[in-house]
């Protein structure tokens, strides 16, 4: 399913080369989640929230909840 | 090539040679610092070759490096942002690779109906969305699943009771695609007053195979023609 979402989507779309999976080279195309979901129980899987994604580097969306906690963690060097 | 010749000078020029070499391979092991990096992350790759990860170094936009935190090393410089994830997934983006986008950002100012609405629901809410717009004179709108309905028709009689004073016009969930001439369409949206002639039945389908049954112009944000 998730490889379906992301590396299937980016082959239909012909991108495959540059994005889809996190590999050395490709886009910084990411999205952080709340929870691994393949450690929880699959009825909790739809409650996973996206706390994060970036688009080449760059933040595209981000979960006021995630603002706190990254405040907190951030630690320069 | 002269320095082939003697033995012992090839091998001076062979040793200064392992020296450039290893000049020219230090950057390779001291990588320009990331701009951003993730660490301590449930990294998952959907690259086979490497499933999971702990961490990824991201520079003018490009992933420059995916493991382990301690690989990080040089990655991580002086400006670099490093956010620490305490556990949290990673995944590559997702990718819509078959979106309408504009039709769905106009069917959303429209009277939106979705999946997993019921017969109850949907009517419930094109009430709502007739009595919150007076001076529409259509009521339309769409999304409504097919087996919500007996025979994917929630029928004339019931538009004309939930909205008795306008014509309604509701596309189905799967009728997105379809232009209004499109001859592909076999999903039929439902009708009230005003169209059901259209179809000569009058039972408040109407099926999209010509020209004729364009859907209504009026009262539309967009014009006739959603997308």
């Amino acid at each position: 399913m998730l490889a379906c979402y992301t590396m299937g989507g980016a082959y239909a779309s012909f991108s495959e080369g540059k994005t889809g999976s996190i590999e050395t080279g490709k886009a910084a195309d990411l999205a952080v989640l709340d929870r691994n979901l393949f450690a929880v129980p699959k009825e909790e899987i739809a409650k996973a929230r996206v706390l994060w994604t970036l688009l080449a580097g760059r933040e595209v969306y981000r979960d006021p909840a995630f603002v706190r906690a990254e405040g907190k963690l951030h630690s320069p060097g | 090539m002269p320095w082939t010749k003697g033995s012992g000078r090839s091998a001076t020029v062979a040793a200064a040679l392992a020296g450039v070499l290893l000049l020219a391979a230090r950057p390779a092991h001291r990588p320009a610092p990331a701009d951003l990096v993730l660490k301590n992350g449930a990294v998952y790759t959907v690259d086979a070759a490497r499933r999971w990860a702990g961490a990824v170094a991201i520079r003018s936009g490009r992933i420059v490096y995916v493991g382990e935190e301690d690989g990080l090393g040089a990655f991580v410089g002086p400006r670099t942002r490093v956010v620490d994830l305490a556990g949290k997934m990673v995944l590559p983006g997702f990718h819509d690779s078959h979106v309408h986008l504009v039709e769905g950002g106009v069917g959303l100012g429209e009277c939106y109906l979705t999946d997993g609405m019921g017969k109850e629901e949907i009517l419930a809410t094109v009430k709502k969305y007739a009595a919150d717009h007076p001076g529409e004179p259509w009521v339309r709108g769409g999304g409504w699943p097919l087996p919500a309905f007996p025979g994917a028709n929630p029928g004339r009689e019931l538009l004309d009771a939930t909205v008795p004073d306008r014509p309604v016009f509701l596309r189905s969930l799967y009728q997105g695609a379809d232009r209004p001439d499109s001859r592909r369409g076999a999903f039929a949206p439902a009708l009230s007053p005003g169209e059901h002639r259209a179809n000569g039945r009058g039972d408040g389908l109407r099926q999209r195979l010509g020209r004729d049954l364009d859907e209504p112009a009026g009262g539309h944000p967009g014009g006739g023609h959603p997308a």
